[in-house]
C-alpha cells in the first residue's frame, strides 16, 4: 500500500521500516502454544503411564511442563523478534 | 529524560522489599499478640485491617514514582495482577482440591492467555501506540456505534469480573471477621469502593505489581516448608510428585475399606473425571482468550506502551511470574488432600476432628454428613441420623467448599497460624488491588473516557463525583450478586473472562491484525460473541428448564427424550400449590441443570460457542459492508494512524 504520510525523520523511518516487517503473525509459537494448550491434554492418559522426577508425566504436563513450555515458547519468540528488530533497524 | 534506570530500579525493589517486610512484620506481631492472650477474633480482625491498609498503600504508591512504572520487570509484575484476577488466585487450588486433574484446565488457560498476550496482543498495540482496547477500537473503528457497543460489552463483562473479585473478598472477609458471607461481600464493596476514591479515574496501577512478591512468599513459604520437612526436598513444585502418589494410595486405601465413595470420588492423577476432554478444551480457550484480553481492557502499563521491544519484555516478565504462581496451587492442592485423606484413613473421631474443620463449618464452608459441621455434638448427630451412620468417617462425608481450600490449607496441613495470617493479608490486598481494574475500566469507558487521548484528558476533567457515582452504582449491583453466591467463585471468574473473550477477542485480534475488518463488522463481533456467551451461560444457569426444553430445535437432543425430566415435569404440573410445588420445581430445575447443553458443552466452556459466532459474525460482516465501508477502515495501524485519530 503506498505510503501517503508526510516525509518522516530518519528515525522514525527506521522503526517504521522495523515495523513494516514485523507484521506477520507469529505463526510457528502460536501453533507450538495451541499444541501444547489443547492437544497434548487430550493426551494425558497414556502420557501417564511414563513417569518423570517421579511425577506421572501426563499430570506433570498439565501442571507444570504445559506452563513451563508456554514460557519457553514466550522466550524464544521474544529473543528472535528482537535481534530481528534490532537487524532490520540496523539495515535502514 | 527525567528518571534514570538503575536508580528506579533500585527505588522500585527497596520500595517492594519493604512493603513486603512491613506486611510480613504485621502478620508476626499479629501472631505474637495472639500468643500473649489477645483473642483469636481480634488477632483475625487485624488481619482484614492489615490486608485493607496495604491495598490502600497500594493505591496511594500509585501515585508517585511513576517512573518506575517504566521497567520492563515492573510493568511485568503489575501484569501478573491484570493476566490473573485475584479471584483465580484464591480459588484455583480449590478448583484443583476438588476436580483433581481436571482442575488443572484453569492454569494452563490463564497461562496460554499470558502467552497470547506476549506473542499477538503487547506488541502489537505498542506498534499502534494504543494504550487500551477502547483506544484501538476508537480509532481503528471509528463511530459512535462501535464506541456505545465496545463500552457496553466491556461494563458488563467487567461488572461480571468485580462480582468474583467481590466473592473472593467477601469469603476471606467471612473468614477472618467472623461474619456472615453477605455482610462480609458488602464490607469488601465499601473496601473497594474507598480504594477506588483514593486511587482516582486514571491512576496507573503499576504499583500492584508490589503484591506479587509478597503473595509468592504468601503461598510459596508454606508450601517450601512443607516439602522441606514431609519429603526433605525444599522445592514444592519436585517435591509434592510424592505427595501425589502418596493421595492416590490414600484414595485406593479409603475405596477397599468403603470410607470413599466411587461415584462421588475424583481420583486426583485420573483425566476427565470431572470435565469432559471438550469442556476441559473449552475452558482453555475461554480462558486464553479471556486473560489475553483483560490486560489491554484495563490498558497497558507504560512500558508495555513504549515499544514493541519494551512490550514484549514486560509480557514476557509476566509470563515468567504467572507460571511461577500457577505452579504453586497444584502443591497447594495436593497437600490440602493429602491432608484431608490421611484424617479420614486414620479413622479420626469426630470429638478428636482438629479446630478448622468446625472454623469453616461454622462458615458454612465445611460439612460433615450433608449438614455444616458446627460443632462435634452436631456432627455426631448428623451422621448418626445417616442410614449407614454412626461408623467411622468416609471421605464423602466430608465435603469442603473449594473456594475455602486455599485460605483453609495452612491449618488443614498443621502449619502455624502465621501462614494462614500472610496467605490472608495477602490474598485480600491482592483482591482488592485486582477488584479495582475492572470497577475503573467499567467506569471509564461509561464516561467516555479512554477513547483517544484526547477524549481521555477532556472526561477526566469531568467532575471526579460522576465517576464516583458510576462507581458505587457498580459496586452496588456487584454485591447484590456476590452476595447470593451464584456459583463458586472459580466459576464466575471463568464465565467473566468467557464473557470477555467472546465480546472482545475477535474485535481485538481483528483491529491489530486483519485489516478488512470494517466498523460493522467490529460490532456484529462484539454483539454476537457476547450475546451467544451470555444466553448460553444465563440460560443453562437461571433457566435451566425453559434452556432443556429449546435446546431441541438446535442441537436435536432435549427434553422431549428424556422420560426423566417428563416425569419430574409431570409432578411440578400435578403438585399441589405450596411447599409441594416447590420441591416438585427444584427437582425439576437441577435435572434440567444438569442436563441443559448443546452438543455436551457446559457454561463454563462457553467460549466453545461464544468465540467461534464472535469470529464468524465479524468476518461475514466484514466481507459483506468491505464494499462500502469507508477507507480508513482498511489501512493498516500506525502510530500515526492512532495519534492522528485522537
Amino acid at each position: 500500500m503506498p505510503d501517503q504520510s508526510p516525509p518522516e525523520s530518519d528515525a522514525v523511518g527506521r522503526e517504521r521500516g522495523a515495523r513494516g516487517r514485523q507484521v506477520r503473525l507469529p505463526i510457528v509459537a502460536l501453533a507450538a502454544g495451541a499444541f501444547l494448550a489443547f492437544a497434548v491434554p487430550r493426551f494425558v492418559q497414556p502420557l501417564n503411564l511414563v513417569d518423570v522426577l517421579a511425577f506421572p508425566f501426563g499430570y506433570y504436563m498439565a501442571a507444570q511442563g504445559i506452563l513451563l513450555g508456554f514460557l519457553t515458547i514466550g522466550i524464544i519468540s521474544a529473543r528472535w523478534h528482537n535481534r530481528r528488530e534490532g537487524r532490520d533497524t540496523k539495515v535502514s | 529524560m527525567a528518571w534514570d534506570a538503575p536508580v528506579a530500579r533500585r527505588a522500585t525493589s527497596l520500595a517492594f522489599t519493604g512493603l513486603t517486610l512491613a506486611a510480613v512484620l504485621g502478620v508476626a506481631g499479629l501472631v505474637f499478640l495472639g500468643q500473649f492472650g489477645v483473642p483469636t477474633p481480634l488477632v483475625d480482625g487485624g488481619y482484614w485491617a492489615l490486608g485493607v491498609l496495604l491495598a490502600a498503600l497500594i493505591v496511594l504508591g500509585a501515585h508517585h514514582y511513576r517512573e518506575a512504572a517504566n521497567l520492563a520487570i515492573v510493568s511485568g509484575l503489575s501484569g501478573v495482577t491484570r493476566v490473573v484476577p485475584g479471584a483465580f488466585i484464591l480459588a484455583l487450588a480449590g478448583a484443583i482440591f476438588s476436580w483433581g486433574h481436571d482442575g488443572l484446565a484453569f492454569g494452563i488457560g490463564l497461562g496460554a492467555g499470558c502467552l497470547l498476550l506476549q506473542l499477538i496482543i503487547a506488541p502489537r498495540m505498542a506498534q499502534a501506540g494504543a494504550t487500551s482496547l477502547a483506544e484501538l477500537v476508537a480509532v481503528r473503528f471509528p463511530g459512535r456505534m462501535t464506541r456505545v457497543t465496545c463500552a457496553a460489552v466491556i461494563a458488563l463483562s467487567m461488572l461480571a469480573l468485580l462480582v468474583a473479585e467481590l466473592m473472593a473478598a467477601g469469603l476471606i472477609g467471612a473468614r477472618v471477621l467472623g461474619i456472615g458471607y453477605a455482610a462480609a461481600t458488602a464490607v469488601a464493596g465499601v473496601a473497594v469502593l474507598a480504594c477506588f476514591a483514593l486511587r482516582g479515574l486514571r491512576s496507573s496501577a503499576w504499583t500492584n505489581g508490589a503484591l506479587v512478591p509478597l503473595l509468592l512468599i504468601a503461598l510459596g513459604l508454606p508450601l517450601v516448608i512443607l516439602s522441606a520437612v514431609w519429603y526433605g526436598v525444599p522445592i514444592p513444585q519436585i517435591a509434592y510428585a510424592n505427595a501425589l502418589w502418596q493421595v492416590q494410595g490414600v484414595e485406593e486405601m479409603l475405596l477397599e475399606q468403603d470410607l470413599a465413595d466411587p461415584a462421588f470420588m475424583r481420583p486426583m492423577l485420573t483425566p476427565f473425571v470431572a470435565l469432559t476432554p471438550t469442556n476441559f478444551l473449552g475452558i482453555v480457550l475461554g480462558l486464553a482468550a479471556g486473560a489475553a484480553v483483560v490486560p489491554a481492557v484495563l490498558g497497558l502499563s507504560p512500558a508495555a506502551q513504549r515499544s514493541t521491544r519494551s512490550a514484549r519484555s514486560a509480557a514476557l516478565w509476566t509470563l515468567a511470574f504467572v507460571v511461577l504462581l500457577l505452579t504453586l496451587f497444584p502443591v497447594a492442592a495436593a497437600y490440602a488432600k493429602l491432608s484431608l485423606a490421611t484424617l479420614v484413613a486414620d479413622r479420626t473421631p469426630v470429638a478428636e476432628l482438629p479446630a478448622w474443620v468446625f472454623t469453616y463449618g461454622q462458615l458454612g464452608l465445611l460439612q460433615i454428613c450433608e449438614r455444616a459441621a458446627t460443632d462435634v455434638e452436631s456432627v455426631i448427630a448428623a451422621c448418626a441420623a445417616l442410614p449407614d451412620g454412626g461408623g467411622a468417617l468416609a471421605l464423602h462425608d466430608v465435603a469442603i467448599d473449594p473456594d475455602a481450600v486455599l485460605l483453609a490449607m495452612p491449618e488443614m496441613t498443621g502449619l502455624s497460624r502465621g501462614a494462614f495470617g500472610l496467605l490472608a493479608v495477602a490474598g485480600l490486598a491482592v483482591v482488592l488491588t485486582t477488584a479495582l481494574g475492572p470497577l475503573g475500566a467499567a467506569v471509564r469507558t461509561l464516561l467516555g473516557d479512554g477513547r483517544t487521548r484526547d477524549a481521555a484528558a477532556s472526561a477526566s476533567r469531568a467532575p471526579f463525583a460522576v465517576g464516583l457515582a458510576l462507581a458505587a452504582l457498580f459496586v452496588a449491583i456487584a454485591v447484590a450478586v456476590a452476595s447470593r453466591h451464584p456459583a463458586g467463585i472459580v466459576e464466575v471468574a471463568t464465565w467473566a473472562l468467557t464473557a470477555t473473550a467472546a465480546g472482545l477477542f475477535p474485535t481485538l485480534f481483528a483491529a491489530l491484525w486483519w485489516r478488512r475488518a470494517t466498523t460493522a463488522g467490529a460490532i456484529a463481533g462484539m454483539l454476537a460473541g457476547l450475546a451467544v456467551a451470555l444466553v448460553y451461560l444465563v440460560g443453562t444457569q437461571q433457566f435451566p428448564v425453559h434452556f432443556y426444553e429449546a435446546q431441541e430445535v438446535i442441537s436435536g437432543s432435549g427434553a422431549t427424550g428424556d422420560e426423566y425430566f417428563a416425569q419430574l415435569k409431570e409432578a411440578w404440573l400435578e403438585a399441589e400449590p405450596g411447599e409441594a410445588q416447590v420441591l416438585a420445581w427444584a427437582a425439576l430445575d437441577a435435572h434440567a441443570r444438569s442436563a441443559a447443553s448443546l452438543w455436551g458443552i457446559g457454561n463454563l466452556a462457553a467460549a466453545l460457542l461464544g468465540l467461534p459466532a464472535g469470529i464468524f459474525a465479524l468476518i461475514a460482516v466484514s466481507l459483506l459492508t468491505r464494499a462500502g465501508s469507508a477507507s480508513t477502515e482498511s489501512e493498516p495501524l500506525s502510530p500515526q494512524r492512532v495519534n492522528l485519530g485522537a
